[in-house]
């Protein structure tokens, strides 16, 4: 890795190119909304402007990775911070997958929100939320990153109430606020930890900055109490990266999201938001290497027991949207879990941080196919999200549900599909971490349930949506978008479909981060057979039951909803997990102290101060009578004033 | 710098309202003019590190100690700007004699930031009363009479028993030997505070302590400022909430941190609670409010915690044997809130003085929907709240994020209260403007107009200045990095 600081470091091609990634969409940002606020006629141009932008980034990271670029940059920022970029083929990958699916999202954003009047502000909007996440990807120093980070928030919070006149969009963008608010402060604790864990080790050379991290994380471990302070680190840091991205129990923000554009949606799911929790902590891994054990498997059995609960909420859901909503936060939860058992197996680190990655860059394609074909069929449906209202869609639009149907196969992890490579991966990862270390068993048992939920789910909705008689009137006219919207699906499709093919180059790619390092190269972990085509098989199953329930009908599914009484309402009630946040933390408890606090506020407080001063006004009236305006009164007051000094002189021994 | 021309500096702001009392209809432009020409005044007066100059000029047989320090060099031009931009936002109708008095507020703020002496210190921190006195009470809205008086008994009764603890300190010196001296840098120094008895000392400091905390305002003594802040016209609750405030700040980092080496933890843990009660209290009080205006001066005194938390770890640093490089992070973090917070507030009471003028209204149920009739305003009043709430890329984030980072090694695990604060900050702000700004429209308001030109600019670009002094806080910040070094040094 070599390093560079100062103006000359930054006029390095490399260094150049790294910085514009994320700075160009921020440029584009801050010309598309004035321009379009000011000139109407530029507003149709606004998509065309900020999709080749990001296209341009998406050729300065292949650009990176081309020339095989291995950097750190840094420059004086406040303090002892410094900005800068870190370069390594975790960055370069992350951003390749984030310029070229934001890129395919944005040409078919064209085409999805063409109508609406103000979409020069929505442009400009995804510009700026690309850029933050580019910005978050390429960040060298955790202040910078932080800055970043909760650019992307603010963009998904202004995007999901794009529509603001609907009180849904306002309240659902709110939710997204302050929950993943909820997520940042940890994040902002997690970094004071560092930084003082840091600081004795690295001086004023930024504690902050991700080099030093990920270099400095032994020594920081061998000082006394370094360990706990890691793992607390790594916890708070986590927190963070569950509110970013959507684990349990910070998730709940997700599905409210879906109010906003589908594209947007697409957005936040595949390239953007979502992914950089999972980032984040597989790019301070040290931290976590290092640290007391019981970060580890904190960060593993979230990850995995947000898979498997998100399944089940999944099952339940009507909202197409939704749905794809809980298989994300499901999926986000493998990505997670995989980095965990890096975690707690550490000689498979140099495994695992690919096998992660890898399995996210394969979601952002698959999802982004999802969410582009479900805008897709809103587009033709008029906005009926429920799919009890759709029905028989394969005939009406062939190429769009052609293309659902291969998200859908990529998403189960059907074989040759890439998320076969993907997902099942990091089952047999578990499982063979298992066999060293016992406590990873419910681990896999979970992952291995969530991958027959993700089965379930997915091929209800997808028998549901294109199989049978429309419901709808809609439904019954519903054609294929324009080609605009048809290209970047037929992509998406080709990619989710061959992109199995480089698992291994991937891995081999990623393995090179650790070159130089005591985890350089991979495990190479074998598992028996009949343990390995586990899922396949209740994949297989998983279709089959979702084709008896919902392809043939052949049995109903409200009986079996009817039958599991106060399971299926718990489910359906998202385990009154949003009831206890919104109605009653939210509502209830925090409003009912904020008006304690201001009744108090108001009477007691200020009483005190308007009683002093009614007391002090009732006592000025007291003394006021003397004021009686007769200088002869006043005579005698001065003489018995003059007397009663004297004779308090006298008694003190003054004269 | 010479002593001179500070004077200099000091007196053009008094003649500024002078001059701005004879404008007549031409008022505001002249004003304008005059404002934003002193910005540039004030920018070459850079200081330097040796700022205790050892011969003060005389003037008339009184010696005018003025110097400009780390300190106080970002707060002349935060004033400068401040008073600039709130006079490009008035409304040029009022009578000459407001901007009259913006000048002199600012004459006597200025005074306050740059006097190394005592009584020129005391005699500026109660000249800052007397257009405030007469501003609350000319241009006030209908509780005018009793929130002018109970701003000015308020803040006078913590200023008098300041004015106590100078003469002690004075007469200190003068037993010590035999001559009068008031110069900060003099009697507050370790030697000459280190004579006082200890109930002396602690007659002093109390003295200090109440009027800096009151002026900051810092909980129990806040509850003057939301009926300060909310009784005045926009304009002066953008100077009042952008300035007022920032003299007890500044109180705290050049004078009562002097006390550091005679102070025991018990103090520390004093400031720490106020501190934290401080920001969860403004932020729980600002949740129930019903008055946009009186959210944000809650919010205000939610952010004025943060300096107390600074102050606090600085205090108690030393006496749990750390260090006080320790607390430097906090202490910049501390001060830089200061200039954040002066720049910030004036957007937020700017955004809802717009919104008052074209509804009516400032009472958040009545109002709903805004961005569709008025655009602009919510862009502004979006980008007020976000810096507000600490966004990062906003001048607030870098301030809160110090305080939050530097204290973690003192206060450890009670720093989730702080966050939590924050948490709860967040929730405020972005359901005012959910109320205010989004949702249906309410249609009752009728056909309202947006934010006017004289309003909008302004604004936007102080916004523009929040985002850059947010995304480059370098050459604010390294001011009071010098200064947290100078603190240390003491």
């Amino acid at each position: 890795m070599i390093s560079y600081s100062g103006l000359n470091g930054f006029l390095e091609p490399q260094v150049f190119a790294a910085v514009m990634i994320f700075l160009l969409p921020i440029i584009i940002f801050m010309f598309v909304l004035p321009l379009g606020k000011k000139f109407h006629g530029f507003r149709k141009y606004s998509g065309i402007v900020v999709t080749t932008g990001i296209f341009i980034s998406f050729l300065l990271a292949y650009y990176l990775y081309y020339t095989n670029a291995n950097l750190y940059f840094y420059s004086a920022w406040f303090n002892n911070f410094t900005w800068g970029v870190y370069i390594d083929p975790l960055s370069i990958a992350m951003a390749m997958m984030v310029s070229g699916v934001s890129f395919l999202i944005h040409m078919f954003a064209i085409g999805y929100i063409g109508k609406d009047p103000n979409k020069h502000v929505y442009f400009a909007e995804t510009s700026l939320f690309t850029g933050g996440m580019l910005g978050v990807v390429l960040s060298s120093n955790m202040v910078m990153f932080f800055l970043f980070w909760e650019l992307v928030g603010l963009c998904s919070y202004l995007l999901i109430g794009f529509w603001w006149y609907k009180p849904n969009a306002a309240s659902a963008a709110k939710k997204a606020f302050i929950v993943t608010r909820v997520g940042d402060v940890l994040l902002i604790l997690g970094l004071a930890v560092l930084y003082w864990s840091f600081l004795p080790v690295v001086g004023n050379n930024d504690p902050l900055s991700i080099y030093n991290i990920i270099h400095y994380a032994l020594n920081v471990a061998q000082l006394p109490n370094g360990q706990f302070n890691l793992a607390l680190a790594g916890a708070l840091v986590l927190g963070g990266a569950a509110g970013k991205s959507a684990q349990f129990p910070l998730h709940v923000w997700i599905p409210d999201a879906m109010e906003g554009p589908t594209t947007v949606s697409a957005l936040i799911h595949a390239a953007t938001m979502v992914t950089a929790g999972i980032y984040l902590v597989a790019r301070i891994y040290p931290v976590y290497v290092y640290a007391l054990p019981w970060a580890d498997y904190l960060v593993l059995y979230i990850g995995a027991f947000t898979a498997f609960l998100a399944g089940t909420m999944g099952l339940v859901m009507n909202d197409i949207k939704r749905i794809l909503a809980y298989s994300t936060i499901s999926q986000l939860g493998y990505m997670l879990a995989a980095l965990g058992l890096g975690f707690v197996m550490v000689n498979t680190i140099g495994n695992t941080i690919g096998i992660s990655i890898y399995h996210l860059i394969v979601h952002a394609f698959l999802k982004a196919l999802l969410f582009l074909s479900a805008g897709a069929i809103l587009y033709a449906l008029l906005d009926t999200r429920d799919i009890r209202k759709m029905g028989g869609l394969w005939k009406k639009m062939p190429i769009t549900i052609t293309a659902m149907f291969i998200g859908a196969l990529t998403l189960v992890g059907f074989p040759p599909t890439a998320g076969y490579f993907s997902k099942d991966e990091i089952i047999s990862l578990a499982y063979f971490v298992y066999n060293q270390n016992p406590y990873v068993l419910y681990a896999w048992i979970l992952l291995v349930i969530g991958a027959f939920l993700t089965t379930l789910y997915t091929f209800r909705m997808f028998f549901t949506v294109a199989l049978g008689k429309p419901k709808s009137y809609a439904a019954e006219h519903a054609k294929d978008p324009p080609w605009v919207m048809i290209v970047p699906m037929i992509i998406l499709s080709i990619l989710a479909l061959i992109f199995g093919i480089f698992q291994s180059g991937f891995y081999n790619y990623f393995s090179s981060m650790f070159t130089g390092t005591k985890y350089a190269g991979t495990v190479s972990f074998s598992i028996p057979l009949y343990i390995e085509i586990i899922p396949f098989l209740l994949v297989l199953l998983g279709i089959y039951i979702a084709w008896v329930f919902y392809g043939s009908h052949r049995l109903s599914a409200e009986k079996v909803a009817n039958g599991s009484g106060a399971l299926y309402k718990i489910v359906k009630a998202k385990y009154y997990l949003d009831f206890l946040f919104t109605n009653i933390i939210a509502e209830r408890i925090i409003v009912f102290i904020a008006i304690v606090v201001s009744l108090f506020d108001k009477y007691f407080i200020d009483g005190i101060v308007n009683g002093l001063g009614l007391m002090a006004k009732y006592g000025s009236m007291a003394f006021r009578k003397a004021q009686t305006g007769i200088v002869q009164n006043y005579a005698v007051m001065v003489i018995i004033g003059l007397l009663v000094f004297l004779i308090i002189g006298k008694i003190l021994g003054v004269f | 710098m010479p002593s001179e021309y500070l004077l200099l500096l000091l007196l053009i702001p008094l003649l500024f309202s002078i001059i701005s009392l004879f404008t007549g209809k031409y008022s505001k432009i002249v004003s304008s003019v005059l404002a934003g020409l002193f910005i540039i005044i004030v920018l070459p007066f850079l200081p330097n590190i040796n700022y205790s100059i050892l011969n003060p000029a005389k003037y008339f047989g009184i010696s005018i100690f003025l110097d400009i320090s780390y300190l106080s060099y970002p707060l002349v031009l935060l004033t400068s700007i401040v008073i600039f931009f709130a006079i490009l936002y008035q409304d040029g109708k009022i009578e000459s004699s407001y901007f009259s008095y913006l000048f002199f507020l600012e004459f006597s703020l200025i005074g306050v930031f740059i006097s190394q002496n005592l009584i020129l210190f005391y005699i500026f921190w109660e000249l800052v009363l007397i257009p405030s006195y007469f501003m609350i009470l000319r241009w006030g809205g209908p509780k005018k009479d009793y929130t002018a008086l109970k701003f000015l008994i308020y803040t006078h009764v913590g200023s008098v028993l300041m004015l106590v603890s100078i003469f002690i300190l004075g007469y200190n010196y003068y037993a010590m030997t035999g001559s009068f001296n008031f110069n900060i840098s003099t009697v507050l120094s370790n030697q000459y505070i280190g004579n006082l008895s200890s109930l002396l000392l602690f007659i002093v400091m109390m003295g200090f302590f109440l009027a800096f905390f009151i002026k900051l305002p810092t909980f129990p003594f806040h509850t003057w400022a939301p009926d300060v802040y909310v009784e005045s016209p926009t304009t002066s609750s953008m100077v009042f909430s952008g300035l007022l405030s920032k003299m007890g700040a500044f109180g705290l980092f050049s004078i009562f941190v002097r006390f550091l080496p005679f102070s025991g933890s018990e103090l520390g843990y004093l400031l720490l609670a106020l501190a934290l009660i401080s920001i969860v209290y403004a932020a729980f009080a600002a949740l129930a409010q019903k008055d946009l205006k009186r959210l944000i001066a809650y919010s205000s005194i939610g952010h004025m915690g943060f300096i107390t938390l600074a102050i606090s770890v600085l205090f108690l640093a030393s006496p749990l044997g750390l260090p006080s490089s320790d607390a430097y992070l906090a202490l910049e973090g501390g001060m830089f809130m200061m200039f954040a917070h002066g720049l910030i507030v004036p957007i937020l009471f700017g955004s809802v003085g717009s919104i008052e003028r074209s509804t009516g209204t400032r009472a958040i149920r009545d109002l709903g929907g805004l961005t569709k009739m008025m655009p602009n305003l919510a862009f502004v009043m979006v980008g007020g709240f976000l810096a507000s709430l600490g966004l990062p890329g906003m001048a607030g984030f870098i301030a809160e994020f110090s305080v939050i980072v530097g204290s973690w090694n003192i206060i450890s695990y009670l720093a989730f209260i702080v966050v939590f604060g924050l948490v709860v900050v967040a929730s405020y702000h972005i359901w005012a403007l959910q109320r205010t700004l989004f949702g249906p429209y309410n249609n009752y308001l009728g056909n309202i107009k947006d934010m006017l030109p004289r309003e909008f600019w302004p604004l936007i670009i102080l916004l523009i200045l929040v985002i850059i002094v947010g995304i480059y806080p370098t050459p604010i910040y390294s001011m009071f990095v010098h200064y947290a070094q100078l603190i240390g040094g003491m």
